[in-house]
């Protein structure tokens, strides 16, 4: 089901960040690469955003590391009622200041591009949203939807890799999810910058 | 309870009589004193002392300062500017250089270019 990238026992010495997730914790030695981005991608409906909600939600719920939920796709609300359905009680858990969640809504077609401009909007949210909680765990689900909002494609590109470097510095094992590409790991060729590692489902 | 409605509706009404027609309300998210920011407002404040000359209200929020507006305003790029009134809402992003689409965002001028005629305060929505 999951293939990891190769991870063998000799560099045992990379902090893992256990996901709680039975299975993938044990093919994985341990869980994902601590404190760092990791790029989660695979096809339409193959279950990106519930490995994501999953391990922030076991992460908060087990092992005391609250976390961030960056949503560019599903409102609050929809992820909420989603995810009680599995037995999540996200709900809760965003009362109890364990979890943020930040709806990130793009327009596909309203902004008018005027000039050179950048994604400092998103880095203040994501870090008014870590700070709330003091998330250790940060999931962006998913990050290509800026790319059919805006047109400037080495902004975006540039931005980008700011926003991974931003995620180290702040020593937050993130997830970013990312649709399966035809000839490449994503869409948008995000594996560029994802240093991390990447699980592919 | 007739009577205060009415009042209420005259009060509105005189009101609405006062205010200009077509009265821009815009709303501009800059980060802090970056180069970026400064030159979006110095633009856009340009712009409008040309194109709208005291028929407009232009509001400037720091999101640095107050994180939670861009949340709020669904904020992601900087800078931002979201023209509220009249409708219909635009968003327009970047340092707010490309005068030519501006204007035409803002329905000061068509498509073609060919009006740039500065706003009179005639124009109804």
């Amino acid at each position: 089901m999951t293939r990891s990238k190769q991870v063998s026992e000799k560099i045992s010495d990379l902090q893992k960040c256990p996901t709680g997730i039975q299975g993938l914790d044990e093919i994985t030695y341990g869980g994902l690469p601590k404190a760092r981005p990791t790029l989660l991608c695979g096809g339409a409906g193959c279950g990106k955003t519930l490995l994501a909600m999953e391990f922030l939600y076991r992460g908060a719920t087990e092992f005391g590391e609250p976390g961030v939920f960056m949503a560019f796709e599903e409102k609050e609300k929809e992820l909420i009622e989603n995810f009680s359905s599995l037995g999540f009680d996200l709900d809760a858990l965003i009362k109890q200041k364990k979890i943020a969640v930040d709806h990130v809504y793009i327009e596909r077609n309203d902004i008018e591009e005027t000039g050179e401009y950048d994604l400092e909007g998103l880095f203040v949210r994501l870090e008014s949203a870590i700070n709330s909680v003091g998330a250790k765990r940060v999931v962006l689900d998913t990050i290509e939807a800026l790319f059919s909002g805006f047109t400037n494609e080495s902004i975006l590109r540039a931005e980008l890799r700011r926003l991974f470097r931003w995620l180290k510095d702040k020593k937050v094992t993130a997830v970013i999810t990312g649709e399966k590409g035809e000839n490449a790991l994503t869409k948008h060729g995000l594996e560029e910058y994802v240093a991390g590692g990447y699980r592919l489902l | 309870m007739t009577n205060s409605r009415d009042s209420i509706r005259k009060q509105l009404e005189a009101r609405l009589k006062k205010s200009k027609p077509g009265k821009y309300t815009l709303c501009l998210y800059v980060a802090g004193l970056s180069p970026r920011s400064q030159k979006a407002i110095q633009n856009i404040r340009k712009l409008c002392d040309k194109y709208l000359p005291g028929n407009y209200e232009l509001t400037i929020y720091d999101i640095y300062k107050n994180p939670i507006v861009a949340k709020d305003g669904q904020i992601l790029v900087l800078p931002t500017l979201v023209k509220k009134l009249p409708p219909p809402l635009r968003k327009f992003v970047g340092d707010m250089s490309n005068t030519d689409k501006l204007l035409v965002g803002m329905d000061l001028r068509s498509e073609n270019g060919s009006a740039e005629k500065p706003f009179k305060g005639k124009r109804r929505t």
